[in-house]
C-alpha cells in the first residue's frame, strides 16, 4: 500500500455487527464506485473492526481538505451518492452523515484499549505498525529487562479486566518466580456474560494489540514458549482475524524463534471453546485446553504455580493484554494518571438496555454511572419512563438503584455497593423493567450454565429459581424473600468457584435495593413494572393514558377498542397477553 | 511443620496438609461426602466446611484448604450445622427415597449424615429429574438417580485406574456421571467405583438384592490370584461368599482391588468343583473314599519308588499353594519319595528371580510395592502390569500423579500406560523402546555401555559394593547403541537418551515381568538388569531396585519354601552340605543330594520313560505348559498320574487318581507376595463336600509312605518353617494378624525388611556379571510371525475361567494381530483364522489392534487348547504363520 500518493481514506466498519448489516457489500460497492470514477489511485479503502457504536454500516471518509466525515447506517444504495457528491464533488452528503449523537457518544470516552478499533485494518499488520504497533515490544526487547517490564506493569496499577481485578503485575511476578519449565501464558477470550461483547470487538478490531500484550507477558515471565488464546467458537470472525494476525506476526518475526533478534522464542495457538460459560473460569479453561471437561478445580495450587498441564501458567483477559502495550510504551506514570486510587486506567463497557446509544464505551475508571448514561449513552431511551437501575457485571454482578447513580465505577466502589465490575456488561433499566424478572433472567442463565460440580451452585441456584418462578407466577409466599436471602448467602459463602459464589448476586442485590418490588409481587400479587404476565390485569390506567392509540396499533389480535380522544379498552377474551401494548406504551398506562 | 488448633486440640502436620487431614490427626471427625484419602481433593459436596475462630460465617472447605500456622479451627457451630443441613436438604431434593429397597441401606454416607442432621420434609419447590438406569453392564449397576455427583467414581477411575471410563456429562441440573456415548460399560470392571460410591448409585450386580450387608460376616484375607498380595474384605453368609470389598484401612493395597480380586471368586462356588476323590477304574472315574484314593496313590508311588527309585518320581505344584503347603509338598517329595524333581507350575517364569539371586544374593524383588511411588525413573521391561498386576499399575498411577517419574517402557508389545488426572504428560510421557522380541538383553547392555562411556556411573557404589566391574566394562564395549540398533530396531539416539534418563534420575527402579511367553532368557535378562541397577547405584536406596512381577499369589513363597528342584527351603542350594545336613537333621531323613528337574524337564523325561510317576498339584499343563502334544505323550507314557485339583481339568482326566482340594477361602496359611510380604490367609468357608486342604492331603499321603508329617494345624508347620528358614524366623500367625511382614524377618522383634540390601549385600559384594544377548531369532519365511503370549486382565488361568462373569466379559480365545499385517494378509476383525507353527495349529478368531508390532502376534495363554498347541518345550520364542481359514479349506 502506497498511501503517500493516496489522499483519501475510506474506513468501513467490518466487525461482526458491520458484516451482519451488509458492510462487505458496502465495501464492494465502494470498490466499484472508485473504479467507476477512476479514484482507485487516490483513494484507500480500509476495512476496520467495529468502533463500538452499532449504527452500521459506519463509513468514515477522510479527505485532506474536508477532514473526517462519518456516515451511519449506510447501505449499498447510498454508496453511489457518496461517491459522486463527496468523493468527486467534494460535497459531503449531509443527509447521510451521523448526527450529534455520534459525537456525543465518543466525546465522553477515553479510548485507550479501543484506540485502534475502527481505525486500523485488523487483517493487515502494516496498518497496526503504522499506529505504533509493536513499538512497545521493540522497546521492551531492546531496552528493558523482563523484571523492568513487570515493574512497569506493577507500577501502572493495572488490574485484571476479566472480573476479579487481580493486579496483573503481581500475577506475572509470581509466575516468573516459579522455576519449572515450560510455562504458559493464556489469553482468556471466552467472553460468556449475556450482553458482553468487549472482547469480541477488540479481537475483531485490533487483534495485534492483544498478541503484542501476550508476547510482552511471555518475555516478562520468562520460560514461556507457548501461548494460547482461548476464544469462543461463537466468535468466528474473531477467530479468523486472530488466525490472520498470528500468521502475519510469524511472517514478520514477531512470533517464532528469536523474536526481533532477541533470544525470545514464543508462539501462540488458538483453542476454540465449545460454549460452556464455566470455561471462562481460569482453571476450567485450562482443563478445556487439555481436552478435559471444563470444571473448576481446587486451589491451591494456583495456576501461576500449577496451571496448564500442571506447569506454571499466566492467564489474563483480552482487555488486560490490550492494556499492556500502551503501558510499556508510554510508561506506568502516564497510565496511572488515569482512574482512581485503587483502579487505574480505563474500562470498556458494553452499554446496553434502555439508553439511546448502546455500544462499547471506554471511560476512565472512576467515571460515574450517571456520566455514562447521560454522556455516551445519550440519556434514557424513553424520557417519560425514568431510570430505575443499572445491572453491572452480568450474571455475577448486581443491580444498583437510582440513588447510587453517582457511584464511581471502579473495582472497590462497585463491590461495596453490592455489584461488581465483572467483565464490563452494563445494562441500563428503566421503570418498565421488573427487577424480579431481571433477577430471574440472570439466575436462569447461571442455573443452565452451572458446571454441576458443587452442591450449592447446582442445586441451590435451581431452588432459588423455583422460588422466583413461583413469585413471578403470583404464588409467592411471605417467607420467600427470607428463603432467597438465606439460600443466596449460603451459596455465596460455600460454592466452589467465583461463578457460583457470585451467581446469587442478581437476586441478592435486587432484594437489597428493590425489596418492595418483591413484596408487591408476593403480597399484592402486583408487578409494578407490568412485566410479570400473570399479574398484569391488561387494563388501561386512565390517570396515565394520553389516548395516543399506539397500543391499538401494536395489538396483533385487535383486542383493543379505541377511538380518538377516548381511552382504549382491552377485550380480555380476545387478548393473548403478548404484552405488545405494554411495551409500546410510553407512559406505562397499561397494567 | 505446621501447628494449629482444631476444636481445642493442638495438632502438628506437614506443610501442605489439609485442614481435614489435620483434623483426622487430632481425632476430630469432619463429615464429607466427596473426599477419599487416595484421591486429589475435589471440593464438590461442601459438607466439610469449617470456620476459623474470629472469622465465623466465613466457611472454609476443610478437604482442600491447607492448614496454616496458628489457625484456630471450629468444626461445629450453629452456622456450620445450618449450612451442612442445607446441602443435605438440597441433595435429598432429587434423591429417590427408596432407601428400604436400596442395597446401601444403613451403609450409605448420605443416609448417615441425614440421620445425624435430622432433616424433615423438604420445604423447597422441586420437580424431580430422572435419568436412565444402566443395569445391563457387567458387574456394575449404575443408577444416576441416586447419584450425588461427588465424583469419586470418576476420579478413582481416572487417577488410580488410569481408565477414565466414567465422566461427568451434561451441565447444571442435567449433570450426571456417564460413559462415552452412553454405551454400556466396557471398562476393567475393577469395581473401585462401587467401593467409593457414598450412596447406592453404583452397586455390584453380583451382590444386588442378594442379601443385606449386615447379615454378612466380613473377614479379611489375602487374594488368591496374582502376586500383588491384596487384602480382601470377604463378606460371607451361610457358608457362601456374597461379595468382596476392600478397606483402605486394611492391607497394603490401600483399599484398591482389581476385577479378579473383587469379582473373580465365583469359581469357589462353582457346581463343577470336585467334591470327592476319584479313581479311574476301567477307563472311567469312580467316586471313592479318601481312604481308598490315598491307599491307591501311596501304594503306587511306593511301588515305583521301590522298583525305580525316587528319581522316577516327580511332583509339580502350583504357586497358589500356601507357604505351609509348599513346604510340606517339597518335604514330602524329598523325604517320602526321595525325589528332587520338584517343579513349579508355570515355573518358566521363575528363572528371573534366580538371576537376581546370582547377582544380588536373594531370589526376590528388592523393594516393597509402595516405593514405586517414590521413584524418579521407572523402567518397565517385558511386563504388562495393566493386565497382569493391576495393583502395580495402580502404584504406577499414584507415582505418575504425584511424584511424576520419567518412564521408560521396554516392551515388544505396545501396552497401555495412562496419564492419570493430575499427572503432567510433559514429564511422565513414557519413552517407548519397542524392540524386536528377545533383544532386551542387548538393549540393557547397550544402556550400560552408554552409562560407562558417558561416565554416568555411581562410581563410589560400584567400588565399595560390587565386584566384576572390569569384566562387565570390557564385555559391554561391543554393545554400542549403533550396533544394538541393528539388533533391536531401536534408534541409537533413543538408547542413549534412555540410558541417560535412567542414570541421571535421583532414583531409578525397574519392573521385570514374566510376560510375553516362554522366551527362556529371563535368568540372563534379570542379571543384565541387575548390572544396570548396580552401575547406577540403584539398589538398596529408597525408590530404587528391581521388581520381579511373578504371576501367582505365592510364586515367591514357593521359591522360598523350596518348591524348586535345586533349592531347599530358604533358597539354600542342595549342594551346600552344611545346610543339607541341617535339613536332614531337622527332618530326620536323608536327602537326595543331586539337583532335580524342573517342570519342563520332567515332562521331557516322562516322555522318555525316565519319570514314571507324577504328582500334579493345582497344575494343568495341557492348558498352560508349552508343547501340548509333548505333554500328551508324556502323560500317556507315565505309569501313574495323580492330580490334586479344584476342578476336573483336561489334565486331571488323564490321571489315575484325582484328589479334591480346597481353595484359598477354605484354608489357613500364608502367602508371600511378590515383594516378599508374608500375609495370613483366613479360613472363611467350610470346604465343599469331601475337599481337603492340600497340606492335609500331603500329610495323609506321607504317613502312608512311612514318612510321617504330623501337624495338627498349619500354624505348627509355620513354626517349623521359622526354624528351618532364618529369613522367616520372626514370622508368626499372631504377628501376621496385625498385617504383613516382609522377609528377612529374623526374630520376633524384627520389623521386617521392605527393602533389601540397604546395608550392603550380607557382607558380600553384589556381582556384576557379563551376560551376552541371545542370538537373534531365525527368520523363517514359512512362519513369519513371532508368537507372544501373556496374561489378561480378566483371566489368570483355570480359576478365573471357572468364574462365570469373568468368562462372560472375556469368553474365548483370540489372536491379536497388527492392523498393517492383517491388511497385508487380507484378514478382517473377528475373522476365523488358523495359526500354525512347526508344532501344531489352532483355529481361532482375530482381533486387530496397534498393540502387537508388525511381525508379532499375541495370544492369551489361558484358553485351552490354545497357545500350548503351537509351542514346544525346547524352543524359546515360537514362530507362527497366520492364514485365513477358508483359504486352508480350499487347499
Amino acid at each position: 500500500m502506497n498511501s503517500a500518493r493516496k489522499s483519501t481514506t475510506i474506513l468501513i466498519c467490518q466487525g461482526s455487527s458491520g458484516v451482519s448489516a451488509g458492510a462487505r457489500e458496502v465495501f464492494s460497492a465502494f470498490s466499484r464506485e472508485l473504479a467507476k470514477h477512476h479514484l482507485s489511485e487516490t483513494c484507500t479503502l480500509v476495512k476496520t473492526g467495529d468502533r463500538g457504536l452499532f449504527k452500521d454500516v459506519l463509513v468514515d471518509v477522510i479527505m485532506p481538505d474536508l477532514g473526517r466525515v462519518t456516515y451511519d447506517t449506510i447501505t449499498v444504495e447510498d454508496v453511489p451518492r457518496i461517491a459522486e457528491e463527496h468523493l468527486v464533488g467534494k460535497r459531503p452528503v449531509e443527509k447521510l452523515m451521523a448526527g450529534d449523537y455520534y459525537h456525543a457518544f465518543f466525546s465522553g470516552q477515553e479510548r485507550l484499549v479501543l484506540r485502534n478499533c475502527g481505525e486500523i485494518d485488523p487483517e493487515d499488520i502494516e496498518s497496526y505498525l503504522a499506529h505504533d504497533g509493536f513499538k512497545a515490544l521493540t522497546k521492551a526487547l531492546q531496552k528493558m529487562s523482563p523484571n523492568e517490564v513487570i515493574a512497569e506493569i506493577t507500577k501502572s496499577g493495572l488490574r485484571g479486566r476479566g472480573g476479579a481485578g487481580f493486579p496483573t503485575g503481581r500475577k506475572w511476578e509470581e509466575c516468573r518466580r516459579y522455576e519449572r519449565l515450560p510455562k504458559y501464558t493464556i489469553c482468556n477470550a471466552d467472553e460468556g456474560d449475556p450482553g458482553a461483547f468487549m472482547d469480541r470487538a477488540l479481537l475483531e478490531g485490533d487483534p495485534f494489540a492483544v498478541i503484542e500484550g501476550m508476547i510482552l507477558s511471555a518475555y516478562a515471565i520468562g520460560g514461556v514458549k507457548d501461548g494460547y488464546i482461548y476464544v469462543r467458537a461463537e466468535y468466528p470472525l474473531a477467530v479468523e482475524r486472530l488466525q490472520v494476525a498470528l500468521e502475519q506476526c510469524r511472517k514478520r518475526g514477531f512470533l517464532g524463534r528469536d523474536i526481533l533478534g532477541s533470544n525470545l522464542t514464543f508462539d501462540i495457538g488458538i483453542k476454540r471453546g465449545a460454549g460452556a460459560f464455566v470455561c471462562g473460569e481460569s482453571t476450567a479453561l485450562m482443563y478445556s485446553i487439555e481436552g478435559k471437561r471444563g470444571m473448576p478445580r481446587i486451589k491451591p495450587p494456583r495456576s501461576v504455580e500449577s496451571g496448564l498441564w500442571t506447569q506454571p501458567t499466566n492467564l489474563n483477559n483480552v482487555e488486560t493484554f490490550a492494556n499492556v502495550p500502551p503501558i510499556v510504551l508510554n510508561g506506568s506514570e502516564w497510565y496511572a494518571a488515569m482512574g482512581t486510587k485503587g483502579s487505574k486506567g480505563t474500562k470498556v463497557f458494553a452499554l446496553t438496555g434502555k439508553v439511546k446509544n448502546t455500544g462499547l464505551v471506554e471511560v476512565p475508571m472512576g467515571t460515574t454511572v450517571k456520566d455514562l448514561v447521560f454522556g455516551p449513552g445519550g440519556g434514557m431511551l424513553k424520557n417519560r419512563i425514568g431510570f430505575k437501575a443499572v445491572q453491572l457485571g452480568g450474571p455475577s454482578g448486581g443491580c444498583l438503584p437510582a440513588e447510587l447513580l453517582d457511584t464511581p465505577i471502579d473495582f472497590d466502589s462497585l463491590s461495596s455497593a453490592g455489584s461488581m465490575m465483572g467483565s464490563g456488561g452494563m445494562v441500563i433499566m428503566d421503570k418498565s423493567t421488573c427487577m424480579v424478572d431481571v433477577a430471574r433472567f440472570f439466575l436462569n442463565f447461571s442455573v443452565n450454565e452451572s458446571c454441576g460440580k458443587c452442591v450449592p451452585c447446582r442445586m441451590g441456584l435451581k431452588v432459588m429459581l423455583n422460588i422466583l418462578d413461583r413469585i413471578i407466577a403470583g404464588e409467592g409466599k411471605e417467607e420467600d424473600i427470607a428463603f432467597l436471602e438465606e439460600m443466596g448467602n449460603d451459596i455465596s459463602t460455600t460454592a466452589h468457584c467465583g461463578l457460583g459464589n457470585s451467581a446469587p448476586n442478581p437476586v441478592l442485590s435486587t432484594i437489597r435495593y428493590f425489596r418492595e418490588e418483591y413484596e408487591s409481587h408476593i403480597r399484592e400479587k402486583k408487578c409494578p413494572a407490568h412485566v410479570c404476565t400473570t399479574m398484569v390485569a391488561f387494563e388501561v390506567d386512565q390517570a396515565l393514558c394520553t389516548q395516543c392509540g399506539r397500543c391499538v396499533k401494536a395489538c396483533p389480535v385487535g383486542a383493543i377498542a379505541w377511538e380518538k380522544k377516548t381511552y382504549p379498552v382491552i377485550d380480555k377474551v380476545t387478548c393473548i397477553k403478548c404484552k405488545n401494548c405494554i411495551s409500546n406504551c410510553d407512559f406505562m398506562a397499561i397494567g | 511443620m505446621i501447628t494449629l488448633t482444631i476444636d481445642g486440640h493442638v495438632v502438628t502436620v506437614k506443610k501442605g496438609a489439609s485442614i481435614l487431614s489435620a483434623a483426622e490427626r487430632a481425632g476430630v471427625r469432619i463429615p464429607t461426602l466427596c473426599h477419599d484419602g487416595r484421591l486429589i481433593p475435589f471440593g464438590a459436596c461442601r459438607i466439610c466446611i469449617v470456620e476459623e475462630r474470629g472469622r465465623e460465617g466465613k466457611f472454609i472447605p476443610a478437604c482442600f484448604t491447607p492448614a496454616r500456622e496458628g489457625m484456630d479451627i471450629v468444626t461445629d457451630s450453629e452456622g456450620i450445622r445450618a449450612s451442612r443441613r442445607k446441602k443435605l436438604e438440597l441433595l435429598l431434593l432429587n434423591h429417590p427415597m427408596d432407601c428400604p429397597a436400596c442395597d446401601r441401606r444403613g451403609n450409605c454416607d448420605l443416609q448417615t449424615l441425614v440421620y445425624e442432621y435430622g432433616l424433615g420434609d423438604t420445604i423447597y419447590p422441586w420437580e424431580k429429574i430422572t435419568f436412565a438406569v444402566d443395569d445391563v453392564s457387567p458387574f456394575i449397576r449404575r443408577d444416576p438417580n441416586k447419584c450425588i455427583l461427588c465424583g469419586k467414581c470418576v476420579r478413582i477411575c481416572d487417577e488410580l485406574q488410569g481408565r477414565g471410563a466414567l465422566a461427568f456429562i451434561g451441565r447444571g441440573l442435567n449433570t450426571r456421571i456417564g460413559t462415552s456415548y452412553d454405551q454400556v460399560l466396557a471398562c476393567e470392571f475393577c469395581g473401585q467405583c462401587i467401593d467409593v460410591c457414598p450412596v447406592g448409585a453404583l452397586t455390584s450386580s453380583l451382590f444386588d438384592y442378594e442379601t443385606r450387608w449386615w447379615e454378612l460376616k466380613e473377614q479379611s484375607t489375602v487374594c488368591g490370584y496374582c502376586g500383588c498380595g491384596c487384602t480382601l474384605m470377604v463378606g460371607c453368609k451361610e457358608g457362601k461368599i456374597k461379595r468382596v470389598e476392600s478397606d483402605p484401612g486394611r492391607g497394603d493395597n490401600g483399599g484398591n482391588l482389581c476385577v479378579k480380586g473383587r469379582f473373580g471368586w465365583e469359581y469357589v462356588h462353582s457346581p463343577l468343583r470336585l467334591t470327592s476323590p476319584l479313581v479311574k477304574k476301567g477307563g472311567t472315574f469312580s467316586e471313592v473314599s479318601w481312604e481308598e484314593a490315598l491307599e491307591v496313590t501311596a501304594r503306587t508311588l511306593r511301588e515305583i519308588k521301590d522298583s525305580a527309585g525316587g528319581d522316577a518320581l516327580a511332583g509339580i505344584a502350583s504357586g497358589r499353594l500356601t507357604n505351609e503347603e509348599g513346604y510340606l509338598f517339597q518335604k514330602f517329595m524329598r523325604g517320602a519319595l526321595a525325589s528332587n524333581h520338584i517343579g513349579h507350575a508355570g515355573g518358566f517364569g521363575f528363572d528371573g528371580l534366580l538371576g537376581l539371586r546370582e547377582s544380588l544374593g536373594s531370589a526376590a524383588t528388592t523393594t516393597g510395592l509402595s516405593e514405586i511411588r517414590e521413584a524418579d525413573v521407572i523402567m518397565l521391561v517385558r511386563c504388562n502390569p495393566y493386565e497382569m498386576h493391576p495393583l502395580v499399575k495402580i502404584e504406577l498411577n499414584y507415582a505418575m500423579r504425584d511424584a511424576q517419574p520419567r518412564v521408560i517402557l521396554m516392551n515388544p508389545v505396545n501396552c497401555r500406560m495412562s496419564h492419570p488426572a493430575g499427572s503432567s504428560p510433559l514429564r511422565t510421557s513414557p519413552r517407548f523402546l519397542h524392540h524386536t522380541p528377545g533383544t532386551e538383553i542387548a538393549l540393557i547392555n547397550s544402556m550400560v555401555q552408554v552409562i560407562i562411556e558417558e561416565d554416568l556411573i555411581a562410581s563410589q557404589f560400584v567400588q565399595s559394593s560390587t565386584e566384576g566391574w572390569e569384566g562387565l566394562k570390557k564385555q559391554v564395549e561391543n554393545y554400542t547403541p549403533d550396533a544394538v540398533e541393528k539388533i533391536t530396531g531401536i534408534e541409537a539416539s533413543r538408547i542413549r537418551e534412555s540410558a541417560r534418563t535412567f542414570a541421571q534420575g535421583a532414583t531409578a527402579l525397574s519392573l521385570l515381568g514374566p510376560s510375553w511367553g516362554f522366551p527362556g532368557d529371563e535368568y540372563h535378562l534379570a542379571i543384565a538388569l541387575a548390572n544396570l541397577a548396580l552401575v547406577t547405584g540403584n539398589v538398596g536406596k529408597r525408590g530404587s531396585g528391581i521388581y520381579y512381577l511373578s504371576d501367582r499369589c505365592n510364586s515367591q513363597g514357593a521359591l522360598d519354601m523350596g518348591v524348586v528342584p535345586h533349592l531347599l527351603p530358604g533358597q539354600v542350594s542342595l549342594h551346600n552340605d552344611t545346610e543339607r545336613k541341617r535339613f536332614e537333621a531337622l527332618w530326620k531323613t536323608e536327602l537326595p543330594p543331586q539337583d532335580g528337574m524342573g517342570a519342563l524337564e520332567i515332562y521331557q523325561a516322562a516322555e522318555r520313560g525316565r519319570v514314571r510317576g507324577l504328582y500334579l498339584v493345582g497344575d494343568n499343563p495341557l492348558a498352560t505348559c508349552p508343547g501340548y502334544d509333548q505333554t500328551v505323550r508324556a502323560l500317556a507314557a507315565l505309569d501313574f498320574l495323580v492330580v490334586q485339583e479344584l476342578f476336573l481339568t483336561e489334565t486331571a482326566r488323564h490321571a489315575r487318581v484325582v484328589l479334591p482340594a480346597c481353595c484359598f477361602a477354605e484354608k489357613e496359611g500364608t502367602y508371600t507376595a511378590l515383594d516378599r510380604r508374608v500375609q495370613k490367609l483366613k479360613r472363611l468357608l467350610p470346604p465343599p463336600g469331601g475337599c481337603l486342604p492340600d497340606g492335609t492331603i500331603f500329610m495323609k499321603l506321607s504317613g502312608r509312605l512311612g514318612f510321617p508329617l504330623n501337624y495338627a494345624l498349619p500354624g505348627e508347620v509355620m513354626e517349623e518353617i521359622t526354624n528351618a528358614v532364618p529369613s522367616y524366623g520372626g514370622i508368626s500367625y499372631q504377628r501376621l494378624e496385625r498385617g504383613g511382614l516382609s522377609w528377612p524377618c529374623s526374630d520376633a522383634a524384627h520389623p521386617g525388611t521392605p527393602r533389601l540390601y540397604q546395608n550392603g549385600f550380607n557382607g558380600n559384594r553384589a556381582k556384576l556379571i557379563p551376560v551376552e544377548a541371545p542370538p537373534p531369532l531365525n527368520h523363517d519365511a514359512a512362519y513369519p510371525f513371532t508368537l507372544l503370549t501373556g496374561g489378561l486382565l480378566f483371566h489368570s488361568g483355570s480359576l478365573s475361567m471357572m468364574s462365570l462373569h469373568l468368562k462372560k466379559v472375556c469368553p474365548s480365545n483370540y489372536v491379536e494381530i497388527n492392523r498393517g499385517d492383517a491388511a497385508r494378509l487380507g484378514i478382517a476383525e473377528g475373522e476365523e483364522v488358523v495359526v500354525r507353527s512347526r508344532s501344531g495349529e489352532v483355529a481361532l478368531s482375530v482381533t486387530l489392534s496397534e498393540r502387537p508390532f508388525p511381525g508379532v502376534v499375541f495370544m492369551p495363554h489361558h484358553f485351552s487348547p490354545g497357545v500350548a498347541l503351537l509351542t514346544s518345550k525346547e524352543a524359546g520364542y515360537t514362530r507362527v504363520a497366520v492364514e485365513k481359514k477358508e483359504r486352508i479349506k480350499v487347499r
